[in-house]
Order: C-alpha cells, then sequence, then structure tokens
C-alpha cells in the first residue's frame, strides 16, 4: 500500500516485559493515511474519525466544565451581593417580665401653671426651652400626617419613662433585659409647617406680649380649624424688631411691630 | 401647628431613659381641639413679671425672659427667618404639651385611656433582606417571591 504523505496520530498499545513482569506501554503513533480518499482502508479511516470524536469531546468537555464553574462562581457572586444588598436590621423586643403602669400623656391641662408657683413655671420652660426637641427621652421624630418637605417637622411625645408610676427605675429585676417596653400607651404627634397663603394674618388680638417696657416677647396664637398658627415677636429697648417670623405652625407671615 | 393623639407601643433604653424605638404606631387618630386659651393660659404663667416690682429683675421669670430674648434677638435679623428661632417657637409650643398634663405635673385625675403595662425587655436584631417600603400587598408578595427564589438559586449554584 502507498502512502502519499497524509498522515494521523493513533493510540497504540505495546506490551513490555522488565524482569517478570508484563505491562503495557500507550503511545501515540503515526499512521499514514492516502490523500485521496477513497483510497484510505476503512479501519485507517476509522480510527481518524475516533481519534477527531474523541479529542473533540474532551476539549468540549473541558472547556463547558471549565466555563461552567466559572459560570456558576460569578452568578452565585452576583446573587449573594443582590440577597445582601438593601439590608435592614430591625430591632427585636423579647419580654421577659410584664407588670401593670400607668403611662403616656393625658391631654393639656392649663390649670397645672396656676398651681404652680410663678418661678417653677418659668423653671420648666428654661429647663427644656432648648433641648426638648432634640433630648430623645421625651420626643422622636416620627413620619409626617399633614405636611412633607424639608420645612416639615413631625415629632412624637410617647411620655417619658419619668411620667411612667411605678418608676421603672425601681425595678431591678433582669438586669441583662435592657429595654423598657411601654404598651398601648397615647402620645402626641406634633407638624410644625409653614402657612400657605390662603391661612389668616394674625392680628393683634391673637397675640399676648410677655416682659417689661424694655424687653419684652410677644407670642401669637390663633386657631385654624382643628390647626393651629403662632408666631413670636421680639421687643428690645426701644422699638420692635422681627426676630422670629410666625412659623413653625401653618405660618410664613412678615409683619413687623412698631 | 398639627395636633394629633395617637397611641404607641414605645421602646426605651433601660439605661439612659431614651427612646430606642416605636415598636407599634397603629393607625388610630384623634384630632385635638387646643384653642390659643390652652397655650396662653400656661405661658402667663411661666412668663409673668410684674412692672410694679422694683426687684423684679432679681425674679426667675424676669431672668428667663431677659435669655430668651437676648438669645432670639442674637439669632434673629430683621427679615430673615431664622432656623434656630423656628426651633425656638416650637420648643415652647410643644413644652405645654408634654409637661402641662394631669399625667405629668398634674396631680388631678388621669384618663381611663393611658398605657396600663409595660414590659422589661431583651432587645436583639433581626436582619431582613431586600427591604421595602410598599404598603402594596401584592408588591409585597412579589418581592418575598422573588427573593426566596433568588435564595433557592444562590442555595443550588453551590452544589
Amino acid at each position: 500500500m502507498k502512502h502519499y504523505g497524509g498522515h494521523l496520530q493513533v493510540p497504540r498499545m505495546e506490551s513490555m516485559f522488565c524482569g517478570s513482569k508484563q505491562s503495557y506501554k500507550f503511545t501515540w503513533g503515526l499512521e499514514f493515511v492516502d490523500s485521496k480518499p477513497n483510497s484510505r482502508t476503512r479501519g485507517t479511516h476509522l480510527i481518524e474519525r475516533w481519534t477527531q470524536t474523541m479529542g473533540l469531546t474532551t476539549v468540549v468537555a473541558l472547556w463547558t466544565y471549565s466555563h461552567r464553574s466559572v459560570f456558576f462562581t460569578l452568578l452565585r457572586g452576583a446573587l449573594g451581593v443582590v440577597l445582601l444588598s438593601n439590608i435592614s436590621f430591625n430591632s427585636a423586643y423579647h419580654g421577659v417580665s410584664l407588670f401593670p403602669v400607668t403611662a403616656g400623656l393625658s391631654p393639656i391641662n392649663a390649670s397645672i401653671a396656676d398651681q404652680l408657683t410663678s418661678n417653677l413655671a418659668a423653671v420648666t420652660f428654661a429647663s427644656y426651652y432648648r433641648s426638648l426637641l432634640l433630648d430623645n427621652t421625651h420626643v422622636i421624630r416620627i413620619p409626617p400626617l399633614s405636611c412633607s418637605g424639608d420645612d416639615c417637622f413631625s415629632y412624637f411625645f410617647p411620655g417619658g419613662l419619668d411620667s411612667i408610676f411605678p418608676r421603672p427605675g425601681s425595678y431591678q429585676q433582669f438586669p441583662a433585659a435592657t429595654a423598657y417596653v411601654v404598651n398601648d400607651a397615647p402620645g402626641y404627634q406634633i407638624e410644625f409647617y409653614p402657612i400657605s397663603s390662603s391661612d389668616p394674618q394674625l392680628i393683634t388680638g391673637d397675640c399676648q406680649v410677655f416682659g417689661t417696657p424694655f424687653s419684652a416677647l410677644q407670642i401669637c396664637i390663633k386657631k385654624v380649624d382643628s390647626n393651629l398658627i403662632a408666631g413670636i415677636f421680639l421687643r428690645l429697648v426701644s422699638k420692635w424688631r422681627l426676630e422670629c417670623l410666625p412659623s413653625g405652625v401653618r405660618n410664613v407671615q412678615k409683619r413687623l411691630m412698631s | 401647628m398639627t395636633i394629633t393623639k395617637r397611641r404607641a407601643t414605645t421602646a426605651f433604653d433601660r439605661a439612659n431613659a431614651t427612646i430606642l424605638d416605636i415598636i407599634d404606631l397603629p393607625d388610630y387618630k384623634e384630632p385635638t381641639n387646643y384653642g390659643a386659651e390652652d397655650f396662653f393660659g400656661i405661658f402667663s404663667r411661666a412668663f409673668f413679671i410684674d412692672n410694679n416690682d422694683i426687684n423684679n429683675i432679681k425674679t426667675i421669670e424676669f431672668q428667663f425672659l431677659n435669655v430668651l430674648t437676648s438669645f432670639l434677638s442674637i439669632i434673629g435679623r430683621e427679615n430673615q427667618i431664622n432656623e434656630e428661632a423656628f426651633h425656638g417657637l416650637r420648643s415652647l409650643m410643644s413644652i405645654p404639651i408634654m409637661l402641662y398634663n394631669n399625667a405629668v405635673l398634674g396631680d388631678g385625675p388621669t384618663p381611663t385611656d393611658l398605657g396600663k403595662s409595660a414590659t422589661v425587655a431583651i432587645r436583639s436584631y433581626r436582619v431582613s433582606h431586600l427591604h421595602y417600603t410598599s404598603d402594596n400587598r401584592s408588591s409585597s408578595v412579589a418581592i418575598r417571591c422573588t427573593r426566596s427564589w433568588l435564595e433557592a438559586l444562590y442555595l443550588s449554584c453551590g452544589r
């Protein structure tokens, strides 16, 4: 049989003797084939097809396996990021002891001020004036009901621990329990926001002046439907100055007192 | 200014009395009917100064008002709205609500709807994924289903 230069590699198994042991050597050998397809022997043709198929399958299998592994690793990483993104930590409270108390806030009772000495009333205001809304023993910010935007301030007053009876400090059991949960107690939500152009103006009849001829504070409050409009004006020495515009409450109304 | 009565379950820190959380704040809302007289009755007491008393400068009321007006004059300018002044106004209007009621300063009868129980509790943390704020029930169900599917896919990828 003539061979015209074409060749391919085929596996060959050769038996070998090393001392008394017989072993097999697996080698790759060259098998020459004709360049003319029809002139090749059938055995040579099958060997060629088998080798090509097995080689391709092996390569595809190796490629698929390695890429699938990479793909799943990347997919797992991406899912991990998705599942761990935007997580939030919520506090949970496991009650260990329930006991009866009286807690929460009741409606305003202006007559309490009459029962206090004026000294004591002034002291209460002086104590809380600067810090009340920043002191989270008594107040916490919550989402508003009546307003929105940067000028909307919404506070909730649940009543502090100092207004609970009996006092929580007298309860010394369960030192590992670091929280004290007051259940279903009344409080007040107060929302402050600017007035609108349709709101009525504050007039002198809505105001009261407190102080001396040299230094005085004018506070104005007007009830509008179920809301209140409030403002503060200031007098120093000889003239009224507009120091604090009516706000807070549903008003940003410019008024210069004279 | 709008004042609304609400009911809440509130957690406090047992060590420093600060509010930790509003655990439950139901939708129940009760409008209030406060008027100017409720506030002026209290302000007139806290800011009362007897101008016939030549020694009124020595009173706590005078000193407090003097400090307050001086503070407002420093932080405020004509025709300029100052956030600190607004903060002062908001504080003034909040003090009567927080303090001047029978549950805190008064010794009169308290309403029957005050809170009746408290719990000493152990605080822990719970991690929640894919936090959502939608109130829409179908949206929340869809998000939970998606999250479950993603978690299942994540676990199957590890095998």
